[in-house]
């Protein structure tokens, strides 16, 4: 194959073998901290667990005792052979925030200390699980900054799964007591945020300051104390919000600490700028904030595939992964989080939309350091303005789908490829394979993603294999470890679906637009997908003209064409046009994804185009050109966005939403609600609150007979004939049986009030 | 004159005194499989796309039908050409074989108005080149004394002719007769030869039927303007990629300087041609009638100066196209091989690729003028889906035979002067004689308006044609033959870009 070549700087993935560096004294002492602490929490969750529910009455105070208490000792022992009595403390206050939550139980009714034996011990599943990776975090336990974002990353990953297998867990737990279910997301949450703190705990004592730990935990610790001195009683409840207060002190308190105390500067000395941007960390807070601002000015009414994802999402976790775990056509993890925000949000549209609205604020710093590992920082800035402002990104983070967690798991998977070998550590390894593993569960396409990346990666192993560079053995075996990370999860993930899973998703609300995309087998069709992702959704007349727009795409060939590509480039290209060609070969090959080219199916390509696109703008010349660029393209996106938001709606011929907002807001308890077809069942059960909501089987039984009013709603825009007819045979016979109140007819949907 | 050795000053002076920064090389190994296969490509996919162009019921309007044929054919002769070419080049392993030159050589350094401080590196560098009998010669058309004494100081002859006609050959052929050495090697008076020079090519002599060997023009100037980055791109590609494929084929031509010739060879012949603007590119036609070879290798052992400002190229471009079109007749009657004939026709064919830019840039213009357009589609996609490919594969190929050098600026320069062929092309046809215009040397700071009044022009009618389309109708046809012209203006904008924003780097000398 042509020699690619690639200029020499300072990211060259191939030209800079990291050399390894053996654990001293001290990393190895951390590490049988960690461990230890490992053995010591699964000990006690056994027991606790256990316990909870198979001990007699008598013996449930003394165990939950003993398992505090030796929770505590053994922490508080590790510490100190840590770091000695700063270290005791250090420790024995953390251990502090996690036992409390046993103390309402000490001296209660056998039921209740159950309870808070059940609670502790599945509350410290998440605490267990985020300290897995922490075992492999040599960087860490030195006190290397480098470290702690990606630490914190891999340990909150590995801590929200716990935090989901706690959750699950709680009717195994075997203790018949509503507060259980009630509080374990609570007390899980809480834990996984004191495994944060723990993360950091141990990268202070590393850097030299176990002090600072014991004095934050025991700030944390007083917290935690008022709380439970302040309520009336030492009630679970207290024990509960002290515990999450207490995690979350510590946790904001430390990482403070390492903030202040290795400063990043906010400003680059001109001579070390290289021309190139001299303040981008606080360029990148106002993105963060005016990206916030962009995504919570503008709000569109729940569409159908977002009120199936609330419908699934509305019972126990189980329910939600069991309802799609076949049905749909993603992998269930947005289900998941779906789930998760709302037990903290409530059943409000913010709630469901909660995981793609963050998800699409940390993509803007995501994005930024991943061109910036990339590239530079130029490029950095601008893919970051991209991600800020892009419309398309911009509904994709609006939305209850995967699409935006999915750019984000993405864009982090990238970056934590490169990390890996680039430095060649064993703990970049683990987190790449841990993202790759996560990745693949977010979206249908996304396995192609992580293995490009897999493939990227093991041609950069296989070089330095062959190369006989000294950290050769060690790169195959990361490697191998990620490898086998994303394919058991995949191969998990195969299993738990039966398969790949369907291949369809319900229409998202663009396509009830008139400027909907795709048009049939076409790579003209996944242009215009493309452009949606970057531009956003418009107007008919608009989307056709960008796509008359086709012929400037012989000037980017002209200059993509002629040029030496790098490495980079090419696997930047690869990932981005990776999904476009999946739908191509799917369509060609008679299995073709409906809705057809929706933006949905592309996510992971929109974050490769944003640094694409940062890249092609630095590559116009100097920093100055390219700001100027950035600035000309940022007002085009803000233009984009505006037009988006406000000239794209729904045609009136399929829009339900007026006709179930005049429901919703008319129904009351006692009334019946009809609707047909089944399509907009989702929407309306979400919507309409009181009222019984039942679909026309059913309706034809019970409208005869109801109550109160009865509504139906015709939305035959997306019903057949045979639906059409039974639904006006429905009509026909009751109002045969009741007073007609109106017909309201909007578009091709129909509500008919009966009195 | 300064104290220092004119060859030990510093590189920041001169930049011909330096190491060449590019050697011929790099680019894809097109004997591999993968070279193999994207040639295959590229065949399969331009088949594909004018199978479908000449379908019956294609043409939308007859005349431009015939005018975009007619544009494709010739692109895609000019492709497969390239193809052809470059399928031959075999990767370079080392540097070239040298010899030790035990025969006399004679080294011509013909010159005419340049400067002293232009010429006199070259002289002195001639004198070092190696060998045991190396007579260097300057023949001065201007009779300059600064230059005989010049001459004087270094030990190289001086010849200065009575009157200068026949330009360059003239005065080459009038040395001929005043010199004897069997080979002679020919330098213009700005390309600074290094020692070996003369050992490498004379290594290729090993067979008698060798007429000359030829090596690189390289641009040691290259970094000193816009115009000469870009034309050094394109040099890069001839002579990087295109040379070597030429001289597998054994039709390597001669490029006027960095060259050694067999001195019967050149009598064979009657020396250079004095009626031609590109006398080495018709001398080596005649020499290959006459049955003899050619060598090129692909090594520097020459830097000189290429065109620093837009009126240098043009004027260096406008003669390389007239005489290379005004060859093509003779190519055409010349006694070669079919092999021989078709890169020759190849080359010469290569200054009319101006037309089919112009008749690429008149479809949208009339498009929106008129609302004729050449072929009938029923959707841009399948347009798309049947150009697309070929024009991806063409470019893609073209990037890789360069190795990733011939930048897009370089690109935009060649489209920018496409009316140079088209005068060019006008003035053959009509058989107007030109004169040797020797290439400037030195570059002019400053704005230059002039050699790009004709692009000026063509943007200005193309950003009218624009407005005037959307003002009138904004359709998606004619969004889309608006952007067309856009495209075309943007080329041509990049390409002029250098003559009307000049950044000059000053090198001193």
């Amino acid at each position: 194959m042509h020699g690619v070549t690639s200029a020499p700087a300072r990211n060259d993935v191939v030209d800079a073998p990291p050399v390894p560096r053996p654990p001293d004294a001290p990393v190895r002492a951390a590490r049988r901290h960690v461990v230890g602490t490992l053995m010591v929490e699964a000990m006690a969750i056994a027991v606790l667990v256990i316990g909870s529910s198979a001990l007699p009455a008598r013996a449930l105070t003394t165990t939950a005792a003993a398992t505090g208490l030796s929770v505590l000792a053994f922490r508080a022992a590790l510490g100190a052979r840590r770091a000695r009595l700063p270290g005791l403390a250090a420790w024995g206050a953390l251990g502090l925030l996690q036992v409390a939550v046993l103390v309402p139980g000490l001296d209660a009714t056998p039921d209740t200390t159950r309870v808070v034996m059940a609670l502790v011990g599945l509350g410290a599943i998440p605490f267990v699980t985020g300290l897995v990776p922490m075992v492999a975090a040599h960087g860490l336990f030195a006190g290397s900054r480098d470290d702690v974002a990606p630490g914190l990353l891999a340990v909150a990953v590995a801590g929200g799964l716990g935090v989901l297998a706690a959750i699950g867990l709680a009717g195994v737990a075997g203790v018949d007591d509503p507060r259980v279910s009630t509080l374990v997301p609570y007390v899980a949450a809480g834990m996984a945020v004191l495994v944060l703190a723990e993360v950091l705990a141990h990268h202070r004592t590393g850097a030299g300051h176990p002090a600072t730990v014991a004095a934050v935990a025991g700030v944390a610790v007083a917290a935690q104390v008022l709380i439970l001195i302040d309520t009336q009683d030492a009630s679970v409840d207290a024990a509960v919000t002290g515990l999450v207060v207490a995690g979350a002190t510590a946790a904001v308190g430390l990482l403070l600490a390492t903030a202040l105390s290795t400063p990043r500067r906010l400003v680059v000395p001109a001579e070390e700028a290289g021309g190139g941007p001299r303040m981008a960390g606080f360029a990148l807070a106002v993105l963060v904030a005016v990206a916030a601002a962009a995504r919570l000015a503008v709000s569109r009414p729940l569409w159908l595939d977002e009120a199936a994802t609330a419908e699934a999402t509305g019972g126990s976790l189980g329910d939600a992964l069991a309802a799609t775990r076949t049905a749909d056509a993603h992998p269930p993890l947005i289900d998941g989080l779906v789930w998760l925000t709302r037990q903290g949000l409530g059943a409000g549209d913010l709630a469901l939309r909660a995981p793609s609205l963050l998800a699409g604020l940390v993509l803007v710093p995501a994005i930024y350091v991943t061109a910036t590992r990339l590239y530079d920082r130029r490029t950095g800035l601008i893919a970051a303005v991209v991600a800020a402002l892009g419309p398309g990104l911009l509904w994709l983070s609006g939305g209850a789908g995967p699409g935006m967690v999915a750019a984000l798991l993405a864009t982090l998977a990238l970056f934590t490829m490169l990390r890996a070998v680039e430095r060649g550590r064993p703990f970049d390894w683990l987190l790449f394979g841990v993202t790759g593993a996560v990745l693949v569960w977010s979206h249908q396409l996304a396995v192609l993603h992580a293995a490009v990346l897999l493939g990227a990666a093991g041609v950069v192993v296989v070089e330095r294999w062959r190369s006989r560079t000294p950290d050769a053995g060690r790169a195959l075996a990361g490697w191998a470890g990620a490898a086998l990370l994303t394919v058991a999860a995949f191969g998990t993930l195969l299993a738990y679906r039966d398969g790949w899973g369907p291949p369809t998703v319900l229409p998202p609300r663009e396509y009830a637009t008139s400027g909907a995309p795709g048009a049939g087998r076409s790579v003209l069709g996944l242009a215009g997908t493309a452009v949606n992702g970057v531009l956003g959704f418009h107007p008919r007349d608009v989307t056709s003209r960008l796509l008359a727009l086709w012929p400037l795409a012989i000037l980017a060939t002209f200059a993509l064409t002629v040029r030496a590509w790098s490495r980079r480039g090419l696997l930047l290209v690869v990932l981005a046009v990776t999904p476009f060609a999946a739908l191509l070969v799917a369509q060609v090959a008679g299995a073709p994804r409906t809705p057809l080219f929706a933006l949905e199916w592309i996510a992971t390509a929109l974050p490769m185009i944003a640094i694409g696109l940062g890249r092609a703008a630095t590559l116009a010349g100097g920093w100055p050109r390219a700001r100027l660029i950035a600035a000309v393209g940022a007002a085009v996106l803000v233009l984009a966005a505006v037009d988006q938001a406000t000239r794209v709606e729904p045609v009136e011929r399929v829009d339900v939403t007026p006709v179930i907002e005049d429901v919703a807001a008319e129904a009351r308890a006692g009334d019946l609600v009809v609707y047909a077809p089944a399509t907009v069942g989702d929407l309306v059960r979400h919507e309409v609150g009181g009222a019984e909501v039942v679909g026309l089987s059913r309706g034809a039984e019970l409208a005869a007979g109801a109550e109160g009013r009865v509504f139906v709603v015709g939305a035959f825009g997306y019903a057949d004939d045979t639906t059409r007819d039974r639904v006006l045979a429905l009509i026909t016979d009751v109002s045969a049986r009741r007073p007609l109140s109106s017909e309201d007819r909007r578009g091709e949907t129909t509500l008919w009030r009966f009195g | 004159m300064t104290d220092r050795p004119l060859l030990d000053r510093p590189v920041a002076t001169d930049p011909r005194l330096g190491e060449p920064d590019w050697q011929p090389g790099g680019g894809i190994d097109w004997r591999g499989l993968g070279g193999r296969l994207l040639l295959v490509a590229n065949v399969a996919l331009a088949a594909r796309y004018v199978i479908w162009l000449l379908q019956p019921g294609r043409p939308a309007n007859l005349g431009l039908f015939v005018l975009l044929v007619g544009a494709e054919m010739f692109n895609l002769v000019q492709g497969a050409g390239f193809w052809w070419t470059v399928s031959r080049i075999r990767p370079r392993r080392g540097a070239a074989p040298r010899l030790a030159v035990e025969v006399p050589v004679d080294v011509l350094i013909p010159t005419y108005d340049e400067p002293v401080e232009i010429v006199e590196p070259t002289v002195a560098a001639a004198c070092r080149m190696r060998g045991r009998d190396v007579r260097v010669v300057l023949l001065d058309d201007g009779g300059r004394p600064e230059m005989a004494a010049m001459a004087r100081r270094h030990g190289a002859g001086y010849l200065a002719r009575e009157g200068s006609e026949g330009a360059k050959a003239g005065n080459v052929n009038e040395a001929l007769a005043h010199v004897d050495a069997p080979f002679v090697a020919v330098l213009d008076c700005d390309h600074v030869p290094r020692p070996d020079f003369l050992e490498v090519c004379l290594a290729q002599f090993d067979d008698p039927r060798v007429a000359f060997v030829q090596t690189p023009q390289h641009y040691a100037n290259h970094a000193a303007s816009g115009v000469a980055a870009a034309s050094w791109d394109q040099q890069q590609l001839f002579f990087g990629t295109i040379a070597r494929g030429r001289d597998q084929l054994g039709a390597m031509f001669c490029c006027g300087t960095n060259v050694v010739f067999q001195r019967k060879a050149l009598e064979s012949v009657g020396g250079f041609s004095l009626d031609s603007l590109t006398e080495d590119f018709e001398m080596s036609v005649r020499m290959h009638e006459q049955g003899w070879t050619t060598r090129y290798v692909p090594e520097v052992v020459a830097s000189g100066l290429g065109p620093e400002d837009m009126s240098s190229y043009v004027s260096q471009q406008l003669r390389w196209a007239r005489g290379c079109l005004a060859t093509l007749p003779r190519v055409v009657a010349a006694r070669l091989g079919l092999r021989l004939r078709l890169q020759y026709l190849l080359s010469a064919a290569y200054w009319l690729t101006g037309w089919t830019l112009l008749v690429y840039m008149a479809f949208p213009v009339v498009r929106i003028l008129t609302g004729e357009q050449p072929i009938d589609v029923s959707s841009p996609e399948e347009f798309l889906l049947h150009w697309g490919p070929y024009f991806i594969a063409s470019m893609v190929t073209v990037g890789l035979a360069a190795g990733g050098r011939y930048r897009f600026s370089a690109f935009a320069l060649m489209s920018a002067s496409f009316w140079i062929h088209v005068v060019a092309s006008l003035l053959t046809a009509a058989r107007r004689k030109g004169s040797f215009a020797v290439t400037p040397k030195q570059g002019t700071t400053g704005r230059q308006i002039r050699p790009v009044l004709v692009p000026l022009a063509v943007c200005a009618g193309l950003a009218g044609i624009i407005v005037y389309g959307l003002a009138v109708d904004r359709s998606p046809a004619t969004v889309t033959n608006a952007s067309f012209a856009l495209v075309h203006l943007a080329v041509i904008a990049s390409g002029i870009r250098f003559a009307l924003f000049p950044a000059r780097q000053e090198v001193e000398r």
